[in-house]
Order: structure tokens, then C-alpha cells, then sequence
């Protein structure tokens, strides 16, 4: 045997040292098996086991959405590939960089009905950015090294490789990292390629905005730091306002002059009134997501829109906009912050006084005030509460899906990127504590906490085990309703309160279960002693589970119900006189 | 835009197994049927494919699909061919007629006016292939409809633009 000869198993455990990779998130199975007896004789990369494909997946969300790295997870053939489609669809969904391996029955019995023989490929071709089936050992390694560069470049993806038995088991040359030369994906050549006429064409439009707004997303943390710091940078030099999309939280820091909230369904009445009344909105690395947009007829009639995305195909794709700019939003920023420069703009803030009157007297309605209690834990009076106790420590925070997810947002301040763990695009439930048990692996020293609800801590918190496995300090607050709140919030708004199967009619003692898989468990339903037992859980130094037990029917509010426009917000009084015109609307 | 029309779209594409499937999956996902399709490794080395899909869909949905096509790895162009920008398309259908002499005569007669040419003749058989537009060879086979016309297997439309246009640059 020559030299470069391998093994497929020890030219994947090679591909991976040689991308950077220092941790995979799997589970092992038989047609898996030969890769994982090579990880058996290594110490090179560390392997996180989780009780879930799923979880393996959302785990490695969480770690690349924490690090800006590509996560990787491996998983069996069939139901081990299968169970991890949903965290591929999430990952596609939010353009999150994977690389899933995936074990596959042998080349000879490929289509024969084998057992755990699923076609994978297939499956995955419409949740996956790219993906392969590999037939020769020889071409393990490229095509390793190809799908990390397709998974993180461009926007970003998951990438599965399905990799038979055999080709595992044979021998084959690798010989390193190569150069990849793909012709037709030509991703780094766009990046460059700005197009200064439309960056020029902006600027004009933005030096004589009366009524400017930035409007920010999930792009700017996918760019990289840079791109938050050249953002934070225009807007403050520019002095207009900016709201963020659910994915671009943390993008700008949240407790800037500047940030009047998030937008959307759930965003603040100033966010989602500036952005109806604006008369020059600049979008960078967002895509007019249907809980952004409202009812598209209605969508911020009277401006001029620019849109910055590094896919050209969210351009136009909802919204018709006047400037589209196709590049990388840390290339584009600059790009407008040098020509802002070049033309000697200054500072605007004066300019547009007025605008910011009018967005000072919105945000005076104090769109996100509650009733408060002292009988009962309210979601806001919770959040605020462990928002002042950690935000120094500018903690990764991941949520499950629900109105648990949208108090997050709208409560807790994010004022650094890749902090923000959340399932925004697909809303997968159970995405909270693997993503947050990924952060963890990947930033061992930080707090890391999951807000998640009652409903979706129950789909994944079998992983309990794998945090109790690896010691991992995550801390788990359940703001318990005994509902799928959202779920019946929906009800009660919109189908005459028939709480069609959204009651949690038999929940577990979390404190016992915690305490079973070995975890502390703590409680607490008292507001007054709220505040004691947030600092005695983040105090504590292993991990968690936190059963926050909250007001039973509380809504979220601001809302903008689905098929309504942003003028059309409700606001927690309004609730009760809403009709839904669209019942199609979702 | 919500009328819905012909749409031919050319996509070059490297030659290798899932290329195709990803792009009819963005087709069927969005419950627009591909009404022909035509599929050939067509640069020299064998590395390149040219596919032509003929759909029926809004110009909106067809432009987002567009754009799509473009975002699939292997996929290197991908250009709808409009009658403003002036393409010109060709399919070939081998036409098989079986009939009684006196009806073999007459459909020949008709067959004859459009560009074809006999491939194989044995008994009451006769198969010819014909060469136009979709168009052109629906007609002729809805004028051959009475006259014994067995089966048929058409190549799909093939299409490209006029001049010196190429879809590489598009």
C-alpha cells in the first residue's frame, strides 16, 4: 500500500482534521459502523453523542450559528438519515453551514430494499444545498472538501454525503486538501463582482430619505463579525433607524439609540410602523419572509426599497425592489459606507428629526408593556427579570418554537451577533436544547441558556442524557403555560377560543425528570421568588432544568395576524375586536 | 403576472447522476408539470449536458425557477428562451402508422407536406420522422388521428437563440 492510501473511514476523520473540524455530533448505526471504529483509534476530533438524530443535527446548528464554523454531524443509513432531515430542513431553512455524513448500505445492495436502506439522497435533494452519493473510494476526499466549501460559501447550507459501506471499508488515495475548481459554482467570483452603479444608485436614495430605515437580517450574522461592525458602523453614521428580522437579532446591538426592535409578527408597533411609513428602506441580508412582510398588497407602500442579498434569487422574489444589490453584506456595507464617505454625507439625525418624532411618539405606546402581577409569573416579567441578571455576561441564549421564542425576542437584548439560536425560517419544536447543548460544546466557558416551552421542551429532551453525558452546563428555563401557547393563542383569536387539542392535559414533574437523568431540576411559580432562584440556576455550575411555571393564557403581543398589513398591528387591548379576514392566511 | 403560457427554458448543467432529479424537483414542487423535456450530453468531452424543458406556468413562477436552476451546484446557466429575445425551436417525432394500404396512402399524402422522411416499412407498418416546432408536429398528428396512427415517441423540444447569442452568457 502506498503512502496516500486510506481507508474511506480514515479519509473522512482525514478530511475533517484538515477542515478545521474539531467536533462531530452523531450517532452510530450498521452501515456507519467501519467511520466510527476509525474514530475509535483517534483523539484528533471529539465526538458528541446525542440520543437523537435530530438533535445531532440542531446540536450542530447550534455549534456552527455559536462559532460562524461549518457543524458536522454523522448518522446510520435509513431511520438515522431520516431522523436527521428535519435539522437538515431547519439548517436549509436558516442557512446554516452542515455537513451531514450519512452511512449507506453497500454499493451491491444500493436499491434492493436492504435493511435501513433509505434513499437519502433522494430524500434530502430538496432540504439539502447540495449532496452526493459516493461510489469510489477515490473520490471520498474531494468531494469531502467540496461540500465543506459549498456548505459554507455563498449562502450557506447544509451538505449531505452519503457514504456506502464499502466505500468506507475500501481503500483508496486522498491526498489532502485540494484546490476546489467546480466551474459552475462560482460563489467567490459574485462576491467580488459589486455593482457600483447600484451601490451609487442607493446612496442616493438613502442621502435623501426623509424617512430612512434599516431593516437587517439573519445575512449579517452568516457575513461574519465584520459585517456587524461595518453595520453598526454606517448606521451610526447615517443616524436612521434600524429593526431586525427573528434571524438577524444581535446583528446591531439591541441597546443602541438607534434599534427600535425587532419587526414582523411579533416585532414592536414602532418597528413594524416605520417600516409602513418609511420612504427609503435598505434591507441587508434579509428576504421578506412572509412574518416580515405581512400581506404583501400592504407591505410599506409609498418607498423605495434597496435590497443587499448575497442569493439573487430572494431578490424580486416577493417584493419588487427598486435597487437590488447581488454581493456578500460585509462587502456591500462598505462598499456603501465608502461611497457615504466619498460624497462627504454626515451624520443625518437632524435632517430627519421629524421621522424620529414620529418613531419616538410609537414607541411611547409601549407596544410591549404587560399587566403586571404579583400572583402569577408573567413571560415578560420572567425574561426581563433574567435579562438584567445576564446580560452583562452576554450569554448564547437558543429557544424552542412558540410565543416562548417570540418573548425571547422581544424581551432579552442581544447586543453581539452569533449569540441568538433560534428556528426561524422552518419553526422546528425540539430545535431549543440541542442547539443549546451545540453552543455549549462549542463555547465551553460561556452561559448558555434555552428558553423553551412546555410543548416543545417534550420533543427533544431526551437529550438530558447527552448534557448530563458531557457535563455540558446549559441551562433549560421551560416557561410552562400547560399549553402550546401559540397554538392556542391562535384559537383564541381566530377559531372563537376552541382550544382544539393545545392543552397539555398530563405534563411530567420536570423538577423529578430532571433529577432522574441526573440534573438539577428547580421550579418556581412565584414572582417574588423569581429573581432568587434565576441567581441561584446561574450560579450552579452544571446544568439546569428550570420549570418556570407562568400565567396560563397570556398572548403575545404586538400582533400582526397573519394576511394583515404592518398598519394593521394589534396591540394586547386591541385583541379582542380582531376578525381575521384570510383564513387561508398562515 | 398570472397568465399562464408556454415557457422553454435551456439549462447547461454538469453530466452526473442528481443533476437532473434537483432540477424537475423544482418543477414539481411547485405543481407545474414539465411538458417536454430533452436531455443530451451535448460538449465534446461528454462533461456538459444541455436540457430543454418545455412548461406551461405564470412568468412570475417560471422566472423564480430561473433563478433557482442558477443556485443548483451542477448547474452552470439556466435561461428562459423568449420570443422577444428570438429563439428558434425543433423536436423530431418517429410517427408509426398501421392501416390499409388506401389509408397508408392518404396519410402519406399528408405526411409529405410537412419535413419528414421514411425510417422502416414492414406490412401494414410504416414509421416516418417528422421535424418542426412542437406546434408543427401536434398538428400533423391530429390531422393523422383517423388514419391509422399507432404510436408516436417525440425527442422533446431542443431550442436555443437566434443570432449570436449564447445561453453561457446569459
Amino acid at each position: 500500500m502506498s503512502e496516500n492510501k486510506f481507508s474511506g473511514a480514515e479519509i473522512i476523520l482525514k478530511a475533517f482534521v484538515n477542515e478545521g473540524v474539531d467536533i462531530i455530533f452523531g450517532y452510530p448505526g450498521g452501515a456507519i459502523l467501519p467511520f466510527y471504529d476509525a474514530l475509535f483509534t483517534q483523539n484528533k476530533l471529539h465526538h458528541i453523542l446525542t440520543r437523537h438524530e435530530q438533535a445531532a443535527a440542531h446540536a450542530a446548528e447550534g455549534y456552527a450559528r455559536s462559532t460562524g464554523k461549518v457543524g458536522v454531524i454523522t448518522v446510520t443509513s435509513g431511520p438515522g438519515a431520516t431522523n436527521a432531515i428535519t435539522g437538515l430542513t431547519d439548517a436549509y431553512l436558516d442557512s446554516i453551514p452542515l455537513v451531514c455524513i450519512s452511512g449507506q448500505v453497500a454499493t451491491s445492495v444500493i436499491g434492493t430494499d436492504g435493511f435501513q436502506e433509505a434513499d437519502i439522497t433522494g430524500l434530502t435533494r430538496s432540504c439539502t444545498k447540495h449532496n452526493y452519493l459516493v461510489k469510489d473510494v477515490n473520490d471520498l476526499g474531494y468531494i469531502i472538501h467540496e461540500a465543506f466549501h459549498i456548505a459554507r460559501s455563498g449562502r450557506p447550507g447544509p451538505v449531505l454525503i452519503d457514504i456506502p459501506k464499502d466505500v468506507q471499508n475500501n481503500h483508496g488515495i486522498y491526498n489532502g486538501k485540494t484546490e476546489i475548481s467546480r466551474p459552475s459554482y462560482q460563489i467567490e467570483k459574485r462576491k467580488i463582482q459589486i455593482n457600483h452603479d447600484k451601490i451609487s444608485a442607493a446612496i442616493d436614495l438613502l442621502e435623501n430619505a426623509t424617512r430612512p430605515i434599516f431593516y437587517t437580517g439573519g445575512g449579517i450574522i452568516n457575513s461574519g463579525d465584520k459585517a456587524s461592525e461595518l453595520l453598526t458602523k454606517f448606521v451610526r453614521e447615517t443616524g436612521f433607524p434600524i429593526t431586525n428580522t427573528l434571524m438577524g437579532l444581535g446583528g446591531f446591538p439591541a441597546s443602541d439609540p438607534h434599534f427600535i426592535g425587532m419587526l414582523g409578527m411579533h416585532g414592536t408597533y414602532e418597528a413594524n410602523m416605520a417600516m409602513h411609513d418609511c420612504d427609503v428602506m435598505l434591507n441587508i441580508g434579509a428576504r421578506f419572509d412572509d412574518r416580515v412582510t405581512g400581506r404583501v398588497s400592504g407591505f410599506s407602500p409609498d418607498s423605495k426599497k434597496i435590497h443587499v442579498d448575497v442569493d439573487d434569487c430572494s431578490i424580486d422574489k416577493i417584493i419588487h425592489v427598486d435597487v437590488p444589490i447581488v454581493g456578500d453584506a460585509a462587502s456591500v456595507i462598505e462598499a456603501l459606507l465608502n461611497e457615504w464617505n466619498r460624497r462627504g454625507l454626515k451624520n443625518r439625525k437632524k435632517e430627519i428629526s421629524k421621522w424620529w418624532d414620529q418613531i419616538k411618539k410609537w414607541q411611547d405606546i409601549d407596544s410591549l408593556s404587560y399587566e403586571k402581577s404579583d400572583k402569577t409569573i408573567k413571560p415578560g416579567f420572567a425574561l426581563q427579570s433574567l435579562n438584567e441578571l445576564t446580560k452583562t455576561q452576554a450569554p448564547f441564549i437558543s429557544t424552542d418554537v412558540g410565543q416562548h421564542q417570540m418573548w425571547a425576542a422581544q424581551y432579552l437584548t442581544f447586543d453581539h451577533p452569533k449569540k441568538w439560536l433560534t428556528s426561524g425560517g422552518l419553526g422546528t419544536m425540539g430545535y431549543g436544547v440541542p442547539a443549546a447543548l451545540g453552543a455549549q460544546v462549542a463555547n465551553p466557558e460561556a452561559l448558555v441558556m434555552c428558553i423553551s416551552g412546555d410543548a416543545s421542551f417534550m420533543m427533544n429532551m431526551q437529550e438530558l442524557a447527552t448534557i448530563k453525558q458531557y457535563n455540558l452546563p446549559v441551562k433549560i428555563i421551560i416557561l410552562n403555560n400547560r399549553y402550546m401557547g401559540m397554538v392556542r393563542q391562535w384559537q383564541e383569536l381566530i377559531y372563537q377560543k376552541r382550544e382544539s387539542q393545545s392543552y397539555m392535559e398530563s405534563l411530567p414533574d420536570f423538577v423529578m425528570l430532571a433529577e432522574s437523568f441526573g440534573i438539577k431540576g428547580m421550579e418556581c411559580s412565584d414572582p417574588a421568588n423569581l429573581d432568587q432562584k434565576f441567581k441561584e440556576m446561574i450560579n450552579h455550575k452544571g446544568p439546569v432544568l428550570f420549570n418556570c411555571v407562568i400565567e396560563k393564557a397570556e398572548n403575545v403581543f404586538p400582533m400582526i395576524p397573519a394576511g394583515a398589513a404592518h398598519n394593521e398591528i394589534l396591540l394586547g387591548s386591541q385583541a379582542k375586536l380582531y376578525v381575521q379576514k384570510d383564513l387561508n392566511a398562515v | 403576472m398570472t397568465l399562464v403560457k408556454k415557457h422553454v427554458i435551456a439549462v447547461l448543467v454538469d453530466n452526473e447522476f442528481g443533476a437532473l432529479a434537483r432540477i424537475v424537483e423544482l418543477f414539481s414542487a411547485r405543481g407545474y408539470n414539465i411538458e417536454s423535456l430533452n436531455v443530451a450530453p451535448t460538449s465534446l468531452d461528454k462533461k456538459l449536458s444541455r436540457i430543454t424543458i418545455t412548461t406551461f406556468g405564470t412568468a412570475k413562477t417560471v422566472d423564480l425557477i430561473c433563478k433557482l436552476l442558477k443556485r443548483i451546484v451542477p448547474v452552470h446557466t439556466a435561461a428562459e428562451l423568449t420570443r422577444e429575445q428570438g429563439y428558434i425551436e425543433r423536436e423530431l417525432a418517429l410517427v408509426q402508422i398501421i392501416a390499409s394500404e388506401q389509408k397508408r396512402e392518404t396519410a402519406m399524402q399528408i405526411v409529405d407536406k410537412y419535413r419528414s422522411s421514411v425510417v422502416d416499412i414492414a406490412g401494414d407498418s410504416i414509421v416516418f420522422e417528422v421535424i418542426g416546432t412542437a406546434e408543427t408536429i401536434d398538428e400533423l398528428l391530429n390531422k393523422l388521428a383517423d388514419y391509422g396512427l399507432e404510436s408516436v415517441s417525440r425527442t422533446g423540444v431542443a431550442a436555443g437563440f437566434k443570432g449570436e447569442k449564447k445561453l453561457a452568457n446569459v
